[in-house]
């Protein structure tokens, strides 16, 4: 049995593991041993077919796995191939598990006057059926969006979202803050109030992973935007101003801009995510901040950054002026670099992928779907 | 031919040609259930040499359908030539004895209207092919739009002539070894649809059995809760359009039978065995949302909870009968296997059926297939009756009529199950859905006869058993009934506990005597006394008037009204509860 597309170029990079490894799942650890075993780990991925970062966590027993019926627990994705879909749902196991879309479009509907009378997604099929086979396209579009909507609503809370987009976190204008929007949807979402095995429970604490890219394509208004972002620094915090003040190049934004974008934009952007966890009323704390270059098949040059936070439920919060200095700190950001598969690190990290890849193999020889090849 | 248009394609779209016939089969429905549609997808991959077919609804949702098979994949020639006239236009079927290339398999045949099976259930979807024997492949977007009642009518006016019924937007692709199959996939699922998939409720037999609405875990499970849930294994009309998607898929599909749960009594049966290992020797999996399907037959099936793994199959012997077919007669001989219960004194039976004759309506016929029959009713309602495969593959769903049987035998239609694998024959018996028959088809009409007259030797041997096994049933509940009183009895007084209760005939019984004796240990019961006698002889209503009477004499020995009056109503509330 085999799905239509072929395997993701990085499914198999070292680098993005060690950032699962080393990162990801000490930190996810943690937060599963809290847990106490009063419910399962959940977790919420934009996963591609090759599914590494789940069944990493799996063999970390951090998510749990159901060896007799082979079924992942508490996992849901979010896929936007409909040739990919089903081999994920696969694997997971379990029907109800995925949300075919984009999730910035499932997650940012925003209702109208007409989308508004339905609020439940019988209501919402009841007139989808009303309207009979000759609804107009766009009216179905949008009621069904409504519908995943709610559902993917209804999937929250988790205790790992890991929001792997690789994609510009600012795109183009009209658009420019879109993915910030999305980010700050689910993490209203995360408030809720989440049913598992009939308990009702509320997060105290969850993981959020965000990994963007950054290259040359950045636009004028994201440059826009993080210069909004810092100045309303550097007007909170004095001690923030004084540390750009003393940098030649940090003082000038401009100059910040044109001489060095990369540091702009990971002194900045994280400060989008405290923002909205300051809104949403958690605590935000960094505990990954990595990036490493890569190279696309057009032959272009571009970053990938990825953020780890933890966030702590908390009523107030105080001042960012210590996280806003952290981000300035170059020290603070870890630059992966690739490594050699018979180094003293790359040895262990390619065992543990090959680990890895070895149970994500058994559970797709199980489903018989497409083997991933050996590391 | 002269082409009518019911519809226009958008520009980079090309044209769908149907034949008239064809276009009115969709538009109106071709099939009478979603199984029914989809089975036309698993029947296609069957005969593409799959060895996987894999469905997902989208449950709870609804909202997104595929079907990926891992087959030969379609031809880009095949499929122009389907978009260009080809569907339903040539009826073409496969040759008897036809096989396929890799796993010999029976080949089902094309009518090629598979495909558009889809329609009924979604109005654009999508297509991917690598076809393993051309090396090529292709990714084709098909669109069917609402026909109105007026583009039927003008498209059926032209008779032999084509319409255009649809649109498809096809490319080439590279081709992918691994890809080999074809993989169809749809969110443009048609409302109706959705809305009865979506309406599980406490009609979803999970909630209905185990509490609870996530999706089923296992087919295993799927089965235990539409088998043992007190509401839905009555009829599987009382569960969700989902379990009866399921249902229907599982039954229809040419896979093996279940060999979970509590078991199959008709898989003990050599004959059985051997048709299990040829499905299996198939190698072809179909799983709905990740349950295996198999097929949904747990023997016997009633209220009693009897289970297989109690029934016991003894050495077969032969069953002869009289077939009659109009003035057609032939002695027919099948083998019979009792089936015997522990520790019951059910019987059970298990028919072995073949048939074979060169020559009906001037084509040979070739059938095998069982029938089971229990004393009690089959649970769900859905197993019983006949049903008729064809290449391994379900014709519409289990006949409970038994062809039309001609003659009333009550709950007895109830007790009785059985399936015929078609051999050789029948190829212009089915309709063109592919889910019903032609009634007047010589082939048919021979079946039916044989289903007649097997059953008029059959059916007296059921109702004896059924007899036998209702006159045990009213003993056990005559003694637990009685122990029941005796217990209240003993409750009511200090003296020696009566154990038994006894019923005598003495021939000279007076008015004067007690029609009810209570001696030491044994309460003896005159059926000849000359007041009771006559409220006794009413077989249905013997027990209970000995019960009352039994509470009659007793609350008489009382000392006072107010103790007699206290004792008989007790014992009377004893009597009829529960």
């Amino acid at each position: 049995m085999h799905s239509t597309a072929r395997f993701s170029r990085w499914w198999n990079d070292p680098i993005k593991h060690y950032k699962r490894r080393h990162y990801w799942i000490p930190e996810a650890k943690k937060l599963q041993r809290e847990l106490d075993g009063k419910r399962g780990f959940r977790y919420f991925t934009l996963c591609s077919r090759e599914m590494i970062d789940v069944f990493s966590l799996i063999k970390e027993g951090i998510v749990s796995y159901d060896t007799a019926l082979h079924k992942i627990n508490h996992v849901k994705f979010c896929e936007i191939d409909e040739t990919i879909f089903p081999e994920i749902k696969d694997l997971v196991g379990y029907e109800d598990s995925g949300f075919l879309g984009r999730l910035e479009d499932i997650v940012l509907f925003q209702g109208d006057s007409y989308t508004d009378k339905f609020t439940s997604r019988g209501e919402i099929n009841t007139e989808i059926e009303r309207l009979g086979e000759a609804i107009p396209k766009e009216k179905k579009h949008r009621l069904e969006l409504k519908s995943q909507h709610l559902s993917l609503q209804q999937a929250f809370p988790f205790d790992f979202v890991n929001y792997d987009f690789c994609d510009i976190y600012y795109p183009n204008p009209p658009d420019t803050m879109r993915i910030n929007s999305a980010v700050d949807r689910m993490v209203e979402w995360q408030s809720r109030l989440g049913i598992e095995e009939g308990r009702e429970f509320f997060l105290k604490r969850f993981l959020l992973a965000v990994t963007c890219r950054f290259d040359d394509n950045v636009s004028k208004d994201a440059y826009g935007r993080l210069a909004t972002v810092v100045a309303a620094n550097q007007r909170e915090y004095p001690q923030y101003r004084i540390a750009l003040e003393r940098d030649p190049v940090r003082k000038d934004l401009k100059k910040w801009q044109k001489q060095d974008p990369f540091d702009l934009f990971l002194s900045a952007w994280p400060k989008e995510l405290i923002r909205i966890m300051e809104k949403r009323q958690w605590r935000m704390e960094i505990r990954g901040f990595v990036f490493y270059p890569r190279v696309s098949d057009l032959g272009k040059h571009y970053t990938i950054v990825s953020l780890l936070c933890d966030c702590i439920r908390q009523n107030s919060v105080g001042t960012h002026e210590g996280q806003s200095l952290w981000l300035l700190d170059r020290n603070n950001r870890d630059k992966l670099k690739p490594l050699s598969r018979s180094s003293a690190e790359g040895r262990p990290l390619y065992a543990h992928l090959q680990a890895v890849v070895t149970k994500r193999n058994a559970q797709a020889q199980y489903r018989s779907r497409p083997l991933l090849p050996k590391i | 031919m002269k082409q009518e248009t019911a519809f226009t394609p958008a520009p980079g779209w090309e044209p769908i040609k149907l034949s008239a016939k064809v276009f009115g089969h969709i538009s109106q429905g071709l099939y009478r259930t979603p199984a029914g549609a989809i089975k036309e997808l698993i029947s296609n991959a069957f005969d593409a040499d799959a060895e996987h077919v894999k469905i997902h609804t989208d449950f709870p949702n609804f909202g997104i359908f595929s079907c990926e098979d891992n087959g030969h994949g379609i031809s880009v020639d095949d499929f122009t030539q389907l978009m260009n006239r080809g569907f339903g236009s040539s009826m073409k079927r496969s040759e008897a004895g036809e096989l396929t290339s890799r796993f010999h398999r029976p080949l089902i045949g094309r009518l090629g209207i598979g495909i558009l099976s889809l329609a009924q259930i979604c109005n654009e979807f999508k297509i991917v092919s690598h076809h393993s024997a051309s090396k090529k492949a292709f990714e084709v977007t098909i669109q069917f739009p609402p026909y109105t009642k007026e583009e039927l009518d003008r498209a059926e006016k032209k008779k032999g002539g084509y319409v255009i019924g649809g649109a498809y937007k096809f490319s080439e692709i590279p081709y992918n070894a691994s890809n080999s199959g074809v993989k169809i996939y749809t969110s443009a699922l048609r409302a109706t649809f959705r809305r009865r998939m979506q309406e599980l409720g406490d009609r979803f037999a999970k909630k209905a059995h185990m509490g609870k609405n996530d999706p089923y875990l296992s087919f295993e499970e799927y089965i235990d809760c539409v088998y043992n849930s007190k509401l839905i294994s009555k009829s599987l009309t009382l569960a969700s359009d989902y379990d009866q998607l399921l249902f229907g898929l599982a039954l229809s599909a040419p896979v093996p039978y279940f060999e979970g749960g509590e078991g199959d009594v008709i898989l003990k049966a050599d004959f059985m065995q051997q048709i299990q290992k040829r499905l299996k020797g198939y190698k072809f999996v179909v799983e709905v949302d990740n349950l295996r399907l198999a097929r949904p037959l747990v023997l016997p099936s009633n209220r009693e909870g009897i289970a297989s793994k109690q029934c016991r199959l003894l050495p077969g012997r032969d069953h002869q009968f009289q077939l009659c077919d109009g003035s057609f007669q032939e002695t027919v001989t099948i083998n019979k296997y009792s089936v015997e219960v522990d520790s019951q004194e059910e019987k059970y039976a298990l028919y072995h059926l073949k048939y074979y004759n060169a020559m009906v309506g001037g084509r040979p016929l070739r059938i095998s297939g069982y029938m089971f029959n229990q004393t009690g009713r089959l649970y769900p309602r859905e197993i019983q009756g006949v049903l008729i495969r064809i290449k391994n593959i379900a014709i519409g769903t289990y006949d409970n009529s038994l062809m039309y049987y001609p003659h009333a035998e009550g709950p007895r239609f109830s007790m009785v199950s059985m399936e015929f694998f078609i051999e050789e024959g029948f190829e212009d018996a089915l309709n063109i859905d592919r889910d019903s028959f032609n009634g007047l088809d010589p082939h048919y009409v021979r079946v039916q006869s044989f289903v007649h007259s097997m059953m008029r030797t059959i059916f007296p041997e059921i109702w004896t058993e059924e007899k036998e096994r209702n006159k045990r049933r009213r003993e056990e509940l005559k003694k637990v009934s009685q122990q029941k009183l005796l217990g209240a009895i003993n409750r009511t007084s200090a003296a020696a506990p009566m154990r038994r209760v006894a019923v005598n005939e003495p021939q000279n019984a007076s008015e004067s005597d007690a029609p009810v004796q209570f001696r030491k240990g044994q309460i003896e019961v005159t059926s000849s006394h000359p007041l009771l006698g006559p409220a006794l002889k009413r077989r249905k209503s013997r027990a209970v008037v000995e019960q009352i009477a039994i509470a009659f004499e007793r609350a008489l020995r009382e000392s006072t009204d107010l103790k007699r009056r206290q004792v008989f109503y007790k014992l009377l509330s004893e009597i009829f509860s529960a």
